[in-house]
C-alpha cells in the first residue's frame, strides 16, 4: 500500500501519541507539547478521529469544571501512525549528507 | 481585571463560532471551550480561541457550498492527512465564483469600452498604439476605399488628422456620391491650409449659395494664401491688407448677407450614426477627435474684423448725418449675429453670433437716443445687455460641464487604477492557481505542498481583487458609456465636455499634471512606491513563514 505523505504538523501529534499510546490526552496538552497552535491541532484531530484512528470521550474532572475532551489513537491509528512515523525517519535519513551522520 | 476580560472575550467569540459551526463539528467546538480554561495566560488564552473560532467558521464556510459533504469529506488515502480538502474546495469554489462574476462583467458593452479606456494610457507609455494614433480611423477608411462606401470614407475624412488623406477621401467620396458634397466644407474648417478649398469653394458657391458657412470658408482659404506675407510685415499692416483685399471683403459681405448658417453637423451626425453601426465602430478617443471643430479657424476673427469695419463705416455715415445708411451697417451686423445665434448647434457658434449682436445693438441703442427715441432705445440697450457676454462665459465654451472638471479627473484616475488592479490581480490568480495545481498532483514536492494553501487563499484574494476592480471599471465608466452613446447615435452632444476632459485624463498617467507628461507629482509616486515596497514586503514575510514551518522530521530525528 502507498503510504500517504502527511503534514508535518500531524507526525508531531501523532509523535505524542506513541509515545505514551494508551494514555488519554486533552487538546490543550497536546497543543503545549507540539506548539501546533489549536487552529492547527483540531483539524488534525476531527481527521483522525473521523476515519476512525482516534476515540475521543469527554471526562468529567473537578466539580464546577466542565468535562474535558480527551483522545487516544485506535488500534488501527496506533498502528498508521507507527508506520507513517517509521516512514518520516527513513525520508529524513535518505535527506541527510553523508558527512553528518557520524 | 484585564486578564477577566481577555478570558471573556475568548470565551464569548467561541461561544459565537459554535453558534455557527455546522452540527457535526459543534461538538469539537465545545471541546475546545472547555480547553480554555485550562489555557495558561489571558492573551493564550485569546489565541486559542481564535483559533478554535477559525476552524468553525472554516468548516460552517464550507458546509455553505459543500452542503452534502458537511465540510468533512477526505474520500482518498493521499488527502488523509492532508488540510482539510473541503475547505480548500469551498475557498477555490469561491474564487471561481468571483472569476466568473468578473469575466460576466465582459458582456456588458461599457465594461469592455471601460477596459479600453482604462488601459490607454499604458498603451501610449509602451508604444503599443500605431504612431499615426488612428489605427481604428485608418483601417476602416481602408476598408471603405475597398468597399467603395462614400459614407465610410466620408466619416473618416471628417476624422482623420491628416489633412491631404482627408481631402483624397473627401473628394473620393463625393465622387462616389455627390450628395456628400457637404463634407468639403466640414474638411475645410478642419483642415484651413489645404489647396483643395479654392477648388471646393465655387462648387460649394453653386451647391449651397446661401449658406454664410461657404463664404466664411472662402474668406479663410484666401487668408490661408496670405499667411506667407505675415511674417514679413507686422501685424497691424498684415491684417489691413487683409481687410483691403477685394476678394476677403467680397466674401465677408456675401457672409454677412448670407440668410443662412449651415455648420452640417446633423449631417454629419447622421452619418456618424450610420457608419458606427454598419463598421461597430466605437472607439471613444478616435470618434471625438475633432469635435471641437464647427467653424472656420479664423471665422470668428474674421467676423469681428469685418462687423468692426461695418460699425465704423456706419459710425462715418452717421457722422455725415446719413443715419439710415448708418442704421444699415449697424442691422447687416445684427443679422448676420442672429443668423449664427439661431441657427448654429455648438457653443462657439452661439457666442459668436451673441458678440456680433451685442456689438451692433449698442450702435443701434446710440443712434436711437440721437434720434430722439427713447423707446426704440431702450430696447437696443436691453437686446445689448441681453447679447453681451457674461464674465467668464468663454471658460464655458465647448460644452457645459454636467459633472464637473474635478469628477472627470478623479473618474478617470479611479479608472486607470482599476485597469492596472485587474491586470495584477488576473496575474496572481494565473500564478496563484498554478502553484494550486502543481501542489495537487502526485508527487509534488513538499515546497509545492506547503505553497498550496497559501496559494489557494492568494487565488481567493486575486478572484475578489478582479471582481472588485472590474465593478469599479464598470461602475465608473457606465455614465460615460452612456454620455457617449447618445452623442453618436441620438446626437445630443450637450454632455460631451465632460466626456472629452474625461477621456484626455485617461490619456494622463496617475499623479501628472493634464496636459503635461513633463511635471510628476513626486508625492504620488513616492507613496506609491512606499506602498509597492510594503506589499513585496509582506509576500516576503508570507513566504518566510510558510516555507519555512516547523518540520516534523527535526522532532523525529532527537
Amino acid at each position: 500500500m502507498k503510504i500517504p505523505r502527511i503534514s508535518p504538523e500531524t507526525l508531531l501529534v501523532l509523535e505524542r501519541f506513541v509515545e505514551r499510546p494508551t494514555d488519554w490526552r486533552y487538546g490543550y496538552e497536546l497543543s503545549r507539547e507540539t506548539g501546533v497552535k489549536s487552529g492547527t491541532l483540531y483539524p488534525i484531530l476531527m481527521r483522525l478521529e473521523k476515519h476512525s484512528l482516534l476515540e475521543a470521550c469527554w471526562v468529567a474532572t473537578e466539580d464546577g469544571v466542565p468535562p474535558r475532551h480527551t483522545y487516544r489513537l485506535t488500534p488501527n491509528g496506533l498502528e498508521l501512525a507507527r508506520t507513517q512515523l517509521t516512514a518520516a525517519r527513513q525520508r529524513s535519513m535518505v535527506r541527510q549528507p553523508a558527512f553528518c551522520s557520524g | 481585571m484585564l486578564e477577566t476580560h481577555l478570558r471573556q472575550a475568548a470565551t464569548v467569540l467561541l461561544e459565537s463560532a459554535i453558534r455557527i459551526a455546522p452540527p457535526d463539528t459543534r461538538d469539537w467546538g465545545q471541546a475546545m471551550r472547555s480547553e480554555l480554561i485550562h489555557v495558561e495566560g489571558p492573551w493564550a488564552a485569546v489565541m486559542w480561541a481564535l483559533g478554535g473560532a477559525s476552524v468553525l467558521a472554516k468548516r460552517a464556510l464550507a458546509s455553505l457550498f459543500i452542503p452534502g459533504r458537511r465540510g468533512q469529506g477526505i474520500p482518498s488515502d493521499a488527502g488523509l492527512f492532508a488540510k482539510d480538502v473541503s475547505i480548500r474546495k469551498a475557498v477555490l469554489v469561491t474564487g471561481a465564483g468571483c472569476i466568473l462574476a468578473a469575466l460576466l462583467f465582459f458582456a456588458a458593452p461599457p465594461f469592455r469600452q471601460g477596459i479600453r479606456v482604462s488601459l490607454a494610457v499604458w498603451h501610449e507609455v509602451f508604444r503599443v498604439t500605431a504612431s499615426d494614433g488612428q489605427p481604428g480611423l485608418t483601417a476602416l477608411s481602408k476598408q471603405a476605399e475597398k468597399q467603395h462606401d462614400p459614407e465610410g470614407l466620408a466619416f473618416a475624412a471628417a476624422r482623420l488628422w491628416d489633412g491631404r488623406q482627408c481631402a483624397r477621401l473627401a473628394e473620393e467620396a463625393v465622387w462616389l456620391d455627390p450628395t456628400l458634397i457637404w463634407i468639403y466644407p466640414v474638411v475645410a474648417v478642419r483642415h484651413p491650409d489645404l489647396p483643395e478649398i479654392s477648388q471646393w469653394v465655387p462648387k460649394l458657391e453653386r451647391w449651397d449659395p446661401q449658406n454664410a458657412l461657404i463664404h466664411l470658408i472662402a474668406a479663410q482659404s484666401i487668408e490661408v494664401d496670405h499667411m506667407g506675407e505675415a511674417s514679413k510685415l507686422p501685424p497691424k499692416e498684415f491684417r489691413k491688407k487683409m481687410e483691403e483685399d477685394p476678394a476677403w471683403q467680397s466674401a465677408m459681405a456675401a457672409a454677412f448677407a448670407s440668410p443662412k448658417f449651415d455648420d452640417y453637423l446633423d449631417r454629419l451626425k447622421e452619418l456618424d450614426q450610420w457608419v458606427v453601426s454598419r463598421y461597430r465602430f466605437n472607439d471613444p478617443y478616435e470618434l471625438l477627435s475633432g469635435e471641437e471643430a464647427d467653424l472656420p479657424a479664423y471665422a470668428f476673427l474674421d467676423s469681428q474684423r469685418f462687423a468692426e469695419s461695418l460699425l465704423q463705416s456706419g459710425q462715418k455715415a452717421e457722422a455725415r448725418g446719413d443715419r439710415k445708411g448708418a442704421a444699415e451697417k449697424y442691422w447687416a451686423v445684427a443679422r448676420f449675429g442672429l443668423v449664427i445665434d439661431s441657427q448654429g448647434h455648438t457653443d462657439f457658434e452661439h457666442h459668436m453670433g451673441s458678440s456680433l449682436q451685442a456689438g451692433a445693438y449698442k450702435q443701434l441703442q446710440a443712434l436711437s437716443q440721437k434720434e430722439g427715441s427713447p423707446d426704440e432705445a431702450a430696447l437696443f440697450g436691453y437686446l445689448a445687455g441681453r447679447f453681451t457676454p457674461a464674465v467668464g462665459e468663454d471658460s464655458r465654451l465647448g460644452g457645459q460641464w454636467v459633472f464637473g472638471r474635478y469628477v472627470s479627473r478623479r473618474n478617470a484616475a479611479v479608472l486607470q487604477i482599476s485597469g492596472l488592479m485587474m491586470l495584477i490581480f488576473s496575474g496572481l490568480v494565473v500564478v496563484a492557481w498554478s502553484v494550486v495545481v502543481v501542489g495537487s498532483r502526485r508527487g509534488a514536492g513538499l515546497a509545492a505542498q506547503r505553497a498550496k494553501p497559501v496559494a489557494t487563499v492568494v487565488t481567493l484574494a486575486g478572484a475578489v481583487g478582479l471582481l472588485l476592480s472590474s465593478a469599479t471599471i464598470y461602475l465608473t465608466y457606465r455614465p460615460y458609456w452612456y454620455i457617449f452613446q447618445r452623442a453618436i447615435l441620438n446626437g445630443d452632444r450637450s454632455q460631451t465636455r465632460d466626456f472629452r476632459d474625461f477621456l484626455m485624463a485617461t490619456h494622463v498617467l496617475p499623479g501628472v499634471a493634464p496636459h503635461s507628461y513633463l511635471s510628476v507629482n513626486f508625492q504620488f509616486y513616492f507613496w506609491a512606491g512606499v506602498i509597492l515596497l510594503g506589499v513585496a514586503g509582506l509576500v516576503l514575510i508570507l513566504l518566510r513563514h510558510f516555507l519555512g514551518r516547523p518540520r516534523a522530521n527535526a522532532t523525529l530525528e532527537r
